[in-house]
């Protein structure tokens, strides 16, 4: 909302432009910006100044009236008017102004003198510049000539201003057209403040002072021209329709002063008609529409004018005053006359109907339409207007009467026409004043301080309310009814809503700050957030970055690693207005999102290598009827340089990442959470198509005697590297946050250490290709049983001495007993049994023996 | 004899002070302690003293033997020392290179910052409670007080999912439903973190996705001043004890009485900056009392509860405090931007 100031001021009398801003802000009108015209804006306040413009100087820049123009003796394109500028003295100047010429007199122009700083009128960008004394071809020159762009009003640049209206001269400009324009953002609940007369409203009640109310009651003389009926058809959607005729019209451009305020409310002059509607809009906040009366009676079959308040019918067509035939639907509000809608209700008038140069008879129309109905209208023709946005905000019906007398009195005095006598209206809905308890009681519980009576009686005299004590104990203690004024139509929960209206005009800042006392809520925790930490942080231990990607992704993203998303109907939850392909559903893989994050590192970002991890939810419709899943997915993504390469320059620092650096992320992060890696169980047919298919594996875990599915792990694809343009191995994971939670153990016993020496033995096993690490350290650990306290596999051998097809796994056994130390005799008889067994069941040689 | 003795001792000290290497501390230890050394010879020597003399020979030619010996160890110490520093001085390396780093990981800028945050309210008693992003239009607008085409709704540009009715949560608040429901009619303490989203276009200034907190209270004595109070504390604990705040009036549909509070600038303090706009203020929270339609819907008495809630972003508080000015860095995620935190 634009608030001009000068308007304003005549209604309320304004404290220092500093101090008004101050308040609004704290009070909700939050101040957008601030336009100056011609007006000095204190410094603190420029930040709030996108344009600062030149400052019209009371003793500089004034009104003169053109009393000759003379030839220039040596240049045509020059012309030397001769002013009065208010100091009894004729001045002689020098312009070269398109828009005036030799001979004629009587302009009111605008005249600068020395010293003025306006817009440099030579330059193209707007420099503010000093004027000074000079001559021009030999005529000494020391004041000027205005045109609109040099005194910062307009681009326009053509020529010099011509008033249009006869001002005295000598009349500082500041005085006529100087404003300050200042654009408050208003809140949903603060629609009243959507008029001028609102927002003086507000001003009085922060800082007092009589609102002076514009005189609403029209002189009325003859009878309406024809006859009109109203009638209102969906009451439940429109509560008041009034009409005003006005005859003997004479349609032509407004007066100056009230196309500036159109203008200064951002609103461009039409004709005195339309433009007295809007200004009356701007000053009450009632929208009003103007129909020419003589269209409608011409369109009635036998001349009664029947005007009709219903909803839209199916297949109806208007043509809107912007020129745009526009087809309506049921439930949009209409108004209608024998023949059909002349006007979308409180959006847009019809083109039919319009006000034009030729209209004699004009009837105005000032209404109540729902909010609900208007807002969804506009939305759904996107077509929002100022009218439409007043009606969706809420207005009063009680508001329609003053505003069509304000704007049929304003018409007649400007004379251009004459009103005729009654009013013509319907008004089925109306409604009994609105009353409201407020207890010293329940302001404390609110607020958390009590207010004294007399405070709190002020404040809602200022904001209009009417406050009826019904009991008084003390200043603290006390109950009041509270009758709301029709037009404050966000009350609607009723005490709460005047104790933020009380607390709002004492100030918040006036309130002390205390802690919560009472009893703390019982602690609910968040076991779940907590385990979603700890993993995090065990990653980050682990050498792992943490990303966060986006939840919304796309179908393509999320089949480069499931590519059987969406093959059987719609898996995903779609956006129905998305910004972009790439964000056009819910993310079902984590891992998918990480993997482009990768890339992007190593491809754009030169990384050398990516190790990322993020503990993010993929997001699964479950079905029609239910809420959808949002399970949470620990996803890994590494690539790249396995290590840092360093300037010692050590062997082996530049191999890359495979499959069991992620294996082994897993393992040391299963360990860390107290899992048993030996229950870790992988199965290599996986069946994921995105990745290699002799290097992927789904990720399982034995506990308490079942085997539970926790994910996934691999190297990707080659052909899925391709399409991300990376063709170096990429390794990555996705864990079911949930499952794995489960299987962590709530406690888990330490195992004793021994007080005794481990004694370590070798043996080297020869076994077929086929035959797996994980199958042979089963056997392993079967023959050795209790005593067997570590095992490791150090070394694997192909080559002479091991027959092709074939392979040496070399491990390392630990044996140790909690009660003694082990003789030899012992540990050969159980290291025998562990080469036997191994012998029998895996068909092994072992090595060396 | 006793005499001879003395000079055994001195003529011994005088030699060992000549060894100035090892091997001739070796050729001295031979010479005086080997088996014909000078200490045998001299121990041989008792046999020739008369008995009365000899106890005193003898404890006297051990204390010269041991004396040596002791004179001997402590030249051996002080010159392995000096071998040891000598060598040491010729081992020594450029620290200045550079040193062997592991490659740690980092959490993401907005999980530490939500953290911080989450640690401070846990303080002040606020229990985090987590809630579903892809939400019910009703939970997310209407039992927050904003029915259908309710004007407020235009204060959230929602993504809305195929399926009528289910949208991209624009705020936290709709866990405030969630949560009062599980614990009304008791008394709640809560902050609601998590990813919201909003329809825009995403800018250095506007993103569809980031992170907020809510936080709710609702009990019988839950006041505007503690509103105020709890805020004070919570900003004065994430960026220091000076700053000040101020209370703003404005609207949310889902509280009444509803403000936005904002702290004095942290770069200027109050002055005027780049940062705060020229202000002096930095927009921080928006808060306020919960409605009592709300308070309803959750399923409390309105009559007998009161509560307040507010709702900060997270990813402004991380610019706030890391000067960043480019929001989308939080998504983009590279690496040269994540390693600063």
């Amino acid at each position: 909302m634009k608030i001009s100031l000068s308007w304003l001021r005549e209604m309320i009398p304004l404290p220092p432009l500093v101090d008004l801003v101050a308040r609004f802000d704290l009070a909700g009108l939050e101040v957008a910006s601030i336009r100056p015209i011609g007006t000095e804006i204190p410094k603190e306040l420029l930040p709030l100044v996108p344009e600062v413009g030149p400052v019209w100087a009371r003793d500089k820049v004034v009104f003169a009236k053109i009393l000759r123009i003379d030839k220039h003796p040596d240049a045509d394109r020059l012309k030397l008017p001769f002013v009065d500028h208010g100091t009894g003295e004729e001045k002689p100047l020098v312009t070269g102004a398109p828009n005036i010429s030799v001979g004629e007199s009587g302009q009111t122009v605008i005249l600068a003198r020395t010293g003025s700083v306006l817009f440099d009128g030579h330059s193209d960008v707007k420099t503010l510049k000093e004027l000074k004394p000079t001559k021009i071809r030999g005529i000494p020159s020391d004041s000027m000539l205005c045109s609109a762009f040099e005194l910062g009003l307009s681009n326009e640049h053509d020529g010099i201003i011509l008033y249009p209206e006869e001002v005295p001269p000598g009349t500082p400009l500041v005085d006529v057209l100087g404003d300050t324009v200042v654009e408050v953002d208003i809140l949903p609940n603060m629609g009243r403040c959507l008029s001028m007369l609102g927002v003086a409203y507000e001003v009085a009640a922060l800082f007092g002072g009589e609102v002076c109310v514009p005189k609403s009651t029209p002189e009325e003389s003859g009878a309406w021209p024809c006859q009109v009926s109203v009638s209102i058809e969906d009451s439940l959607h429109s509560e008041r329709y009034s009409s005003r005729a006005v005859t003997g019209v004479t349609v032509g451009p407004s007066p100056a002063w009230l196309q500036r305020r159109l203008l200064a409310m951002g609103m461009r002059p039409i004709n005195n008609i339309v433009d007295v509607t809007n200004l009356i809009m701007f000053e009450r906040g009632q929208p009003l529409h103007a129909f020419d009366l003589e269209k409608l009676a011409h369109r009635a079959k036998d001349g009664v004018v029947r005007i009709r308040v219903r909803s839209a019918q199916e297949g109806e067509m208007l043509k809107t005053l912007d020129g745009q035939n526009r087809l309506l639907e049921p439930g949009m509000l209409v108004i209608a006359d024998d023949l059909g809608p002349i006007a979308l209700a409180g959006v847009m008038g019809g083109f039919d109907t319009e006000v034009g140069t030729e209209t004699t008879q004009v009837l105005l129309e000032s209404a109540h339409f729902d909010p609900i109905r208007i807002r969804k209208t506009a939305q759904a023709l996107h077509l929002s207007s100022e009218a439409s946005l007043r009606f969706s905000r809420s207005i009063s019906a009680t508001q329609a009467g003053p505003a069509l007398d304000r704007s049929a009195d304003l018409i007649a005095s400007l004379g251009c026409g004459k009103v005729a006598k009654g009013i013509v209206e319907s008004w089925p809905v109306q409604h009994e004043p609105r009353k409201v308890l407020l207890s010293s009681q329940k302001i404390q519980k609110v607020l958390g301080i009590s207010v004294p009576l007399e405070r709190v009686e002020t404040i809602l005299h200022a904001l209009r309310f009417t406050p009826r004590k019904i009991r008084e104990s003390s200043e603290t203690d006390f109950e009041l009814e509270v009758l709301l004024p029709p037009e404050r139509l966000d009350i609607q929960e009723g005490a709460v809503d005047l104790i933020e209206e009380i607390a709002r005009l004492e100030g918040y800042d006036r309130l002390p700050s205390t802690l919560l006392e009472g009893t703390i809520s019982k602690r609910l925790g968040n076991p779940e957030n907590d385990f979603h930490n700890r993993v995090r942080d065990l990653m980050v231990g682990l050498g792992l970055q943490e990303v966060i990607t986006y939840s919304l992704s796309s179908k393509d993203t999320d089949r480069l690693l499931e590519p059987k998303l969406d093959e059987g109907g719609a898996d995903h939850i779609c956006l129905a207005n998305p910004i972009s392909p790439e964000r056009s559903v819910m993310r079902q893989s984590v891992a998918a999102s990480v993997l482009e994050i990768a890339v992007a590192n190593l491809k754009q970002n030169g990384a050398s290598s990516q190790k990322l991890f993020e503990l993010g939810r993929a997001y699964l419709p479950h079905g029609e009827k239910d809420r959808p899943k949002e399970p949470h997915k620990l996803a890994l993504v590494m690539a790249g340089k396995r290590t840092e390469t360093f300037w010692d320059g050590k062997p082996g620092v530049d191999e890359a990442i495979d499959f069991f650096d992620i294996k082994g992320v897993v393992e040391e992060l299963f360990s860390l959470l107290g899992l048993d890696i030996t229950q870790i169980r992988l199965d290599p047919k996986a069946g994921k198509a995105s990745l290699h298919p002799g290097r992927q594996a789904t990720l399982a875990y034995r506990f308490q005697g079942k085997e539970y599915t926790l994910g996934y792990l691999g190297e990707l694809h080659p052909r899925t590297g391709q399409k991300l343009g990376h063709l170096g191995a990429i390794v990555v994971a996705e864990i079911d946050v949930a499952s794995l939670r489960m299987v962590v153990p709530k406690r888990f016993v330490v195992k004793a250490v021994s007080r005794f020496p481990t004694a370590l033995r070798d043996v080297a096993v020869v076994v077929d290709e086929a035959v797996t690490a994980d199958a042979i350290a089963k056997e392993i650990r079967a023959a050795a049983g209790d005593l067997l306290t570590s095992l490791s596999l150090f070394d694997i051998y192909r080559g002479p001495g091991v027959m092709p097809g074939r392979k040496s796994l070399a491990w390392s056994l630990g044996y140790q007993a909690m009660d003694k130390t082990l003789a030899d005799k012992e540990i050969d008889k159980t290291h025998l049994k562990v080469e036997e067994r191994l012998v029998k069941q895996m068909g092994a040689t072992i090595r060396g023996r | 004899m006793a005499s001879s003795l003395d000079t055994l001792l001195s003529q011994g000290i005088e030699e060992l002070r000549l060894a100035l290497d090892e091997a001739a501390l070796r050729t001295w230890q031979t010479r005086w302690f080997g088996k014909t050394g000078e200490i045998s010879q001299s121990l041989k020597r008792i046999a020739q003293i008369p008995a009365a003399e000899r106890p005193e020979y003898g404890q006297k030619a051990n204390a010269v033997k041991e004396h040596l010996q002791a004179a001997h160890d402590a030249a051996l110490l002080v010159l392995q020392d000096n071998t040891l520093e000598n060598d040491l001085a010729k081992g020594g390396i450029d620290i200045t290179l550079p040193g062997r780093r592991s490659s740690p990981g980092r959490l993401h800028p907005s999980t530490q910052t939500l953290r911080k945050i989450l640690g401070i309210f846990g303080e002040l008693g606020f229990e985090p409670f987590t809630s579903h992003e892809v939400e019910e239009d009703e939970v997310n607008f209407g039992l927050l007080n904003m029915p259908a085409h309710h004007p407020a709704r235009d204060m959230w540009d929602t993504f809305h999912t195929t399926r009528p009715g289910w949208i991209l949560r624009t705020h936290t608040s709709p866990g405030q439903i969630h949560a009062m429901r599980r614990a009304a009619p008791g008394p709640l303490r809560v902050v609601l973190p998590g990813m919201c989203y909003r329809y825009e276009q995403i800018t250095s200034r506007s993103e569809i996705m980031f992170h907020q907190v809510e936080g709710l209270a609702v009990g019988e004595k839950v006041h505007l001043t503690d509103l105020k109070g709890t805020l004070l504390a919570f900003i004065q604990r994430l960026f220091g004890d000076k700053r000040k705040i101020r209370l703003r009036s404005s609207y949310f549909p889902f509280t009444e009485p509803s403000m936005e509070v904002d702290m004095d600038c942290i770069l200027c303090l109050g002055k005027g900056c780049g940062l705060c706009k020229k202000t002096g203020w930095l927009e921080i929270l928006g808060a306020g009392m919960v409605h009592p339609t709300v308070l309803k819907n959750g399923g409390y008495d309105p009559e007998t509860h009161s509560g307040f809630a507010f709702g900060l972003g997270v990813e402004r508080i991380v610019m706030l405090l890391s000067g960043m000015d480019d929001i989308r860095h939080f998504w983009a995620n590279d690496w040269r931007f994540l390693k600063q935190f």
